[in-house]
């Protein structure tokens, strides 16, 4: 038999005449790829991804620069001067609303921290003229412990600070990072469509805020005012390629909100660190629009359900994104998917950014790793 | 029977052409390669008219996907288009029509096979004659087990088919084969 592999080796047979008509169309359709090309297609496809995330995390930082709580104080909650000890006494027990509505007529339009000066410094001369303590407000102060800042305040009996933490207004967004590793197998029945793949990914999104109206304090001059920190999502995630355009995700994810609650009392400032966890599980459906050998758009959409750590609520949410995926290698690719996502109320008495901002747009990129 | 042979880099050269869909070159490849591989394919498919319809897949699917293949030195471009054409060829035999025929058994006279028959003094074409005489099955996997080197788990996979069926089936291809051997040597002796 190593006879006849030799002596066929080279066995030759009078080729038949081919249709050299379509024998071109596919030399054509060959050259798409042509080498000389790929590098400009390479680089104009990474430049997309890159514009997609760079305008993204600019909206981002843009959007955090503003002084939300300006913007909305000015439009609904116009802030006056205290007047006089009397008003302040008139107001004890009632909301904020009240407390800023009954002041309405004369109001005036400050930024927040011209606001906060201007009441702690009314304060002052109403409290014997203690000092005033600026504090930063800006929506990038990060501010890690828990501190009480007080400077000469005589008259200023031991204060309780309002453990109902949702009694604020939020003066910042949020940005979220969220890095995800997945992995996913091959199906038995198809091996062509089983696609594992390990992939890191980063979430940046912003929630524009607002005051919370269900403001009620004992304490006539109590502000309290939420900056949130930029939450973090960490991921596993198992992708499993149903078809050539239909894929499913899940896995599991931990999130981490942290914001900083500042309480001022008269000239008492304090900062509270809120952190609140959750393990999530979230499923996603992928459609893949367009591919090419490096680059690749689809859409993605699905859910999520969460479990906050420290008590039994659940934190619903659906997210809907478009993305757009660029093959550095055979292994990794870089990809960015700007999307929107709505939270529903999880029914605990808890505030959270997800409840007070439900809708939000956000902007995906990473890393994706690909295992054959 | 000639080599192909490549003076210098000419063979690299002549795939850069194809990557860049010079028409001139895929002319060029045709009368370099297509005898050679019309001559892999005819051991497949005995045909002339299914040959013809398979080479047009091969050519096509060799020039569709040229942006895909990498040089890795002289005859690599031929190694390549000649796996092209064993698997179109096996795709046409895998189809429907075919499938069932690719399985099928025949009772063969309990002869034995022997592997000391001389095949020394018959040429390439009575063998590729003999090859085509054999069922569509036995041929194929005698081609893929004897001419290719496949393994049975190869070529089960290859055919979709248990691996003891391709090894009964190369059995008996090899005892068809050496009874056609043996004839054909009475006959010219």
């Amino acid at each position: 038999m190593l006879q006849m592999r030799e002596k066929m080796a080279d066995y030759k047979w009078p080729a038949p005449e081919l249709s050299w008509k379509e024998l071109d169309k596919a030399l054509a359709a060959g050259t798409t790829h042509k080498t000389h090309l790929l590098w400009p297609k390479r680089m104009a496809a990474a430049a997309v991804v890159l514009l997609i995330a760079g305008v993204g995390y600019w909206g981002l930082l843009r959007h955090k620069t503003e002084p939300i709580i300006e913007k909305h104080w000015a439009q609904k909650q116009p802030l006056q001067n205290i007047s006089s000890q009397g008003d302040r006494n008139d107001v004890s027990s009632q909301t904020s609303h009240a407390f800023f509505d009954k002041r309405s007529g004369r109001a005036e339009r400050l930024s927040p921290c011209d606001q906060k000066k201007t009441k702690l410094e009314h304060h002052s001369t109403a409290m014997s003229e203690p000092e005033v303590v600026p504090i930063s407000m800006g929506g990038n102060d990060t501010i890690n412990t828990t501190e009480t800042i007080e400077k000469e305040q005589p008259h200023i009996l031991p204060v309780i600070y309002p453990s109902d933490l949702h009694q604020r207004k939020h003066l910042d967004n949020r940005l979220t990072a969220k890095v995800y590793m997945s992995s996913s197998m091959t199906g038995n029945q198809t091996e062509s469509y089983g696609k594992p793949d390990v992939y890191i990914i980063g979430v940046l999104s912003r929630y524009p805020s607002y005051p919370n109206s269900n403001f009620s304090n004992l304490i006539v001059t109590t502000e309290h005012y939420v900056h949130h920190r930029q939450p973090v999502r960490f991921g596993l995630s198992l992708r499993y390629r149903l078809t050539d355009h239909w894929s499913a995700e899940s896995g599991l994810t931990y999130t981490r909100l942290s914001s900083d609650i500042t309480t001022i009392i008269n000239d008492v400032t304090t900062v509270t660190e809120q952190r609140l966890n959750y393990i999530g599980l979230p499923l996603n459906i992928s459609y893949e629009l367009w591919k090419s050998r490096y680059f690749g758009l689809y859409v993605t959409g699905g859910g999520t359900i969460e479990k906050r750590l420290d008590d039994s609520s659940w934190q619903f949410s659906l997210n809907g994104a478009a993305g757009a995926e660029y093959k550095l290698s055979n292994y990794f690719s870089l990809y960015a998917e700007p999307g929107i996502g709505y939270y529903f109320k999880d029914g605990s008495s808890t505030p959270t950014i997800y409840k007070d901002h439900p809708l939000n747009f956000n902007l995906s990129f990473g890393l994706r790793f690909n295992l054959k | 029977m000639s080599h192909v042979t490549f003076i210098g880099n000419e063979e690299q050269r002549l795939v850069k052409r194809l990557q860049k869909g010079d028409k001139s070159a895929a002319r060029e490849f045709y009368s370099l390669y297509a005898d050679s591989l019309a001559g892999i394919c005819m051991r497949y498919i005995a045909d002339e008219e299914d040959l013809k319809d398979v080479l047009q897949n091969a050519f096509a699917h060799v020039f569709s996907h040229i942006a895909e293949f990498e040089y890795r030195g002289s005859g690599s471009l031929l190694a390549w288009a000649k796996r092209v054409v064993i698997n179109e060829s096996l795709k046409f035999l895998r189809t429907k029509v075919h499938f069932e025929e690719l399985q099928q058994d025949y009772d063969l006279a309990d002869e034995s096979e022997d592997d000391k028959l001389s095949i020394g003094d018959i040429s390439p074409d009575v063998i590729r004659q003999m090859l085509s005489r054999l069922p569509v099955g036995y041929r194929t996997v005698l081609n893929l087990y004897v001419l290719e080197g496949k393994s049975h788990q190869e070529i089960a996979r290859l055919l979709s088919f248990r691996s003891d069926t391709s090894a009964s089936q190369l059995h008996k291809a090899k005892k068809m084969l050496a009874k056609m051997i043996r004839k054909y040597n009475d006959d010219n002796s």
